[in-house]
């Protein structure tokens, strides 16, 4: 039987995730209320329910398009930005390289600037190179962007991995190229997992620059979304069905690498 | 509720109706002007193009040797992002080889991304929608070409386009910003602050409205105010920066103020200036919660709701008379906003709206001046292309559309009263978000209580001084 305290803190627990799942609530519900609900004096909890908002940011808002557009471009750069992190943070953390520890944190201060600070820059340059409003142009900087932050990560991952296993491996007569593949590899999962996450995660909800370099071929979906933002009305209804959407391939993804996440959080916890 | 496209076709087949009603010559025309925008918004280009050849005015023409292609930036949503695009099946009609590009960005962001693509000399497009207020800094980084030579060669046109946009309203898209300056953006939307009330509750408070003067604006606002049923008799966009110092000045305009003299002093802290903002400040005791944080959707919302009743000088919008936006749509009335009460007061609305301009880094820009051109153009060239533009929620700055489409948009009469009367929300400088920034930080300080009304006014004006000294206006 549960002793008083554990229950406490079992109806705290629940009462801390409704408190976090409240948001979600309100933006599903005010997804498939009518606008004169939505902007009703009274609360309204008994409404026909529609699905005119869904349709709203596909027929008004091209929605479709850019769930494409951000589809192709967070997962092409993810992909490039954890095979390029996992060869730069492993050869940080394990190869003999002068002053690696000062050419992690070089590469990290990247990540110190605000963003707006380079966007100027950026658009500059892809305007040179005729790479406005591409989706190479936008997996180029998601990359460049979320580079440091995925080496930094996985380097801390790659440094807990015993040191045993890899020189018992060489003494097999693998290479790097093969530790990294047969070894690491398996080895760092959770670490890849996470990393991965949050590297999807910050690509799919990035704004600013989406916001300078997107024009209309490649806009993603946070660009679409505010343009539901009108400057003498908000469409409450349809941002919150184009968010509800938006929520659907996050969750699917932290679903799936769940398991794995839990364990590389733990991990980072007790290292 | 329905989509936006399936009401405005539904708007513009009652139009139809309507105007069906009376068989006059004119009358047919228009009629036929509204059966064409609701076959375009239903789908069916061909039959608009079969009722365009009875809508033709004396400034029609086609030319399919002008060739190239018209990428236009406007900000997405109502009034700015539909219209445009609503241009295109008459456009083509008359330039069937010109490609146009229409693309629209969210509106918060809009104008730094104005600003930044003029100043990288982008030519990735060659018109874009811009503020009056943007003009000067515009002008100074060369971004912009002058329409004067294009209009000369359309005598006809340029007449029509520039007795009917009100001289008030057109001065501001020329550089200098005077009568004189030259032309650099057409202006196809229009806005002024307009005043907002509630028809059923001034009928039922007994309250003769709209408000005439300040004085009484103060009185209705205090009768309507009723906070313990969520009743407020006041509202306005007084968010802190920009939006709180519009307000303050659009009270010193009502009272006759300015705010710079002829030496770039400021007048803010003048007998104008404290009448002004101790009026503004009895307004505020009738304020609804939102006012302090409100820019203008926060006061759509409350108005929208009912809980806000009075808003004697917002921005005009067409939201408060859309009935699948609030559901006292039928009774919001709207009137030039109110004046002070003193022999030099005035009805000065302050002026909003947004032109276009073809960018002078750009290639193609007689096609892009051409599509320009026909989206500013009236009946004077077809009469499809206004109820095109209002029947796709915008704004016109053209006096006889407002005037011609009030039945769609009660508020339009309101709009074209206050155009014509109406004053620059800003002073045209390059400096002008940064004076009202600094302007709106103070106004707000009084508001919530963190100064008194006499030493903000002190700061008001020695902050603006300081800004334009640092910009060289007093060397």
């Amino acid at each position: 039987m549960r002793s008083p305290l554990r229950r406490a803190f079992d109806v705290a627990a629940v009462f801390i995730v409704a408190l976090y799942l409240a948001p979600i609530y309100w933006v599903v519900l005010t997804s498939i209320k009518p606008t004169i609900a939505i902007n009703s004096a009274k609360p309204v909890w008994s409404f026909e329910p529609t699905w005119e908002h869904y349709r709203e940011a596909f027929v008004r808002f091209e929605f479709d398009r850019a769930l494409l557009n951000s589809a192709i471009i967070v997962l092409s750069a993810t992909f490039i930005t954890m095979v390029l992190a996992l060869f730069s943070s492993y050869a940080l953390a394990r190869m003999k390289i002068k002053g690696a520890d000062f050419m992690s944190l070089t590469i990290l201060s990247l990540r110190f600037m605000p963003g707006v600070v380079i966007a100027m820059p950026f658009f500059l340059m892809f305007q040179r190179l005729d790479m406005i409003d591409t989706h190479v142009g936008m997996i180029i900087i998601y990359v460049g962007f979320g580079l440091p932050f995925a080496v930094w990560l996985l380097r801390g991952f790659m440094m807990d991995i015993p040191r045993d296993v890899e020189e018992a491996a060489r003494l097999d007569g693998l290479g790097w190229i093969s530790i990294i593949w047969r070894i690491i590899l398996p080895m760092s999962g959770p670490g890849i997992a996470v990393t991965a996450i949050f590297t999807f995660v910050f690509d799919w909800n990035e704004f600013l620059f989406a916001l300078y370099i997107t024009q209309a071929t490649a806009v993603t979906l946070p660009i679409q979304i505010s343009k539901m933002i009108d400057l003498y009305n908000v469409l409450w209804g349809t941002i919150s069905g184009a968010v509800v959407m938006q929520l659907v391939p996050m969750v699917i993804v932290v679903f799936l690498l769940q398991r794995h996440m839990i364990r590389g959080l733990a991990l980072g916890a007790v290292k | 509720m329905v989509t936006d496209r399936e009401t405005l076709a539904k708007q513009a087949l009652a139009e139809g109706r309507r105007l069906r009603d009376e068989l006059t010559r004119r009358r047919m025309l228009e009629l036929s002007a509204a059966t064409a925008a609701a076959a375009w918004v239903g789908g069916n280009i061909a039959e608009a193009r079969a009722a365009g050849e009875e809508t033709h005015g004396p400034g029609w023409y086609t030319d399919d040797k002008l060739t190239g292609k018209v990428v236009m930036y406007t900000f997405a949503g109502q009034r700015w992002g539909l219209p445009p695009k609503a241009m295109l099946p008459t456009f083509k009609e008359r330039f069937p080889n010109v490609e146009v590009e229409v693309v629209d960005e969210p509106v918060g962001e809009a104008y730094g991304k104005i600003q930044m693509r003029a100043a990288s000399k982008s030519d990735a497009f060659n018109t874009q929608w811009a503020d009056h207020n943007q003009l000067s800094a515009l002008v100074n980084i060369g971004a912009m070409v002058d329409m004067d030579p294009w209009l000369a060669k359309d005598p006809g046109w340029t007449e029509d386009y520039f007795k009917d946009v009100p001289a008030n309203v057109t001065v501001g898209y020329r550089s200098p910003q005077t009568p004189e300056g030259h032309t650099y953006m057409l202006a196809s939307d229009s806005n002024a602050k307009l005043q907002y009330y509630r028809k059923d509750l001034f009928e039922k408070a007994g309250i003769k409205g709209p408000a005439t003067t300040f004085e009484e604006a103060i009185e209705i606002a205090k009768e309507l105010h009723a906070p313990d049923r969520d009743q407020y008799g006041f509202v306005t966009t007084a968010r802190r920066g920009l939006f709180a110092g519009l307000e303050l000045y659009q009270m010193v305009r009502s009272y006759g103020g300015v705010w710079f003299n002829d030496q770039w002093e400021p007048q803010f802290n003048t007998e104008i200036g404290h009448r002004a903002f101790s009026t503004l400040l009895k307004l505020m005791e009738y304020r609804h919660p939102v006012t302090i944080n409100a820019a203008d959707d926060e006061v759509n919302a409350v108005l929208a709701k009912g809980s806000a009743v009075f808003a004697p000088f917002e921005w005009g919008t067409s939201v408060l008379n859309n009935k699948d936006f609030t559901e006292f749509a039928s009774v919001f009335g709207a009137a030039v906003v109110p004046k002070g009460e003193t022999p030099e007061s005035k009805h000065e609305p302050l002026m909003g709206g947004f032109g276009q301009y073809v960018n002078a880094f750009a290639k193609d820009q007689d096609a892009a001046f051409e599509f320009i051109k026909h989206m500013n153009s009236g009946d004077y060239t077809d009469s499809r292309i206004g109820l095109d533009y209002v029947m796709n929620t915008g704004q016109p700055a053209r006096s006889s559309l407002l005037r011609k489409y009030a039945d769609v948009n009660p508020y339009f009469i309101a709009l074209a009263d206050s155009i014509v009367v109406c004053t620059p929300a800003f002073p045209w400088i390059p400096e002008a978000f940064t004076v009202a920034e600094a302007l709106g930080n103070d106004v707000v300080a009084v508001i919530a209580g963190e100064k008194d009304m006499e030493t903000a006014l002190k700061d008001i004006d020695a902050a603006q001084r300081q800004i334009m000294a640092e910009s060289g206006y007093y060397d």
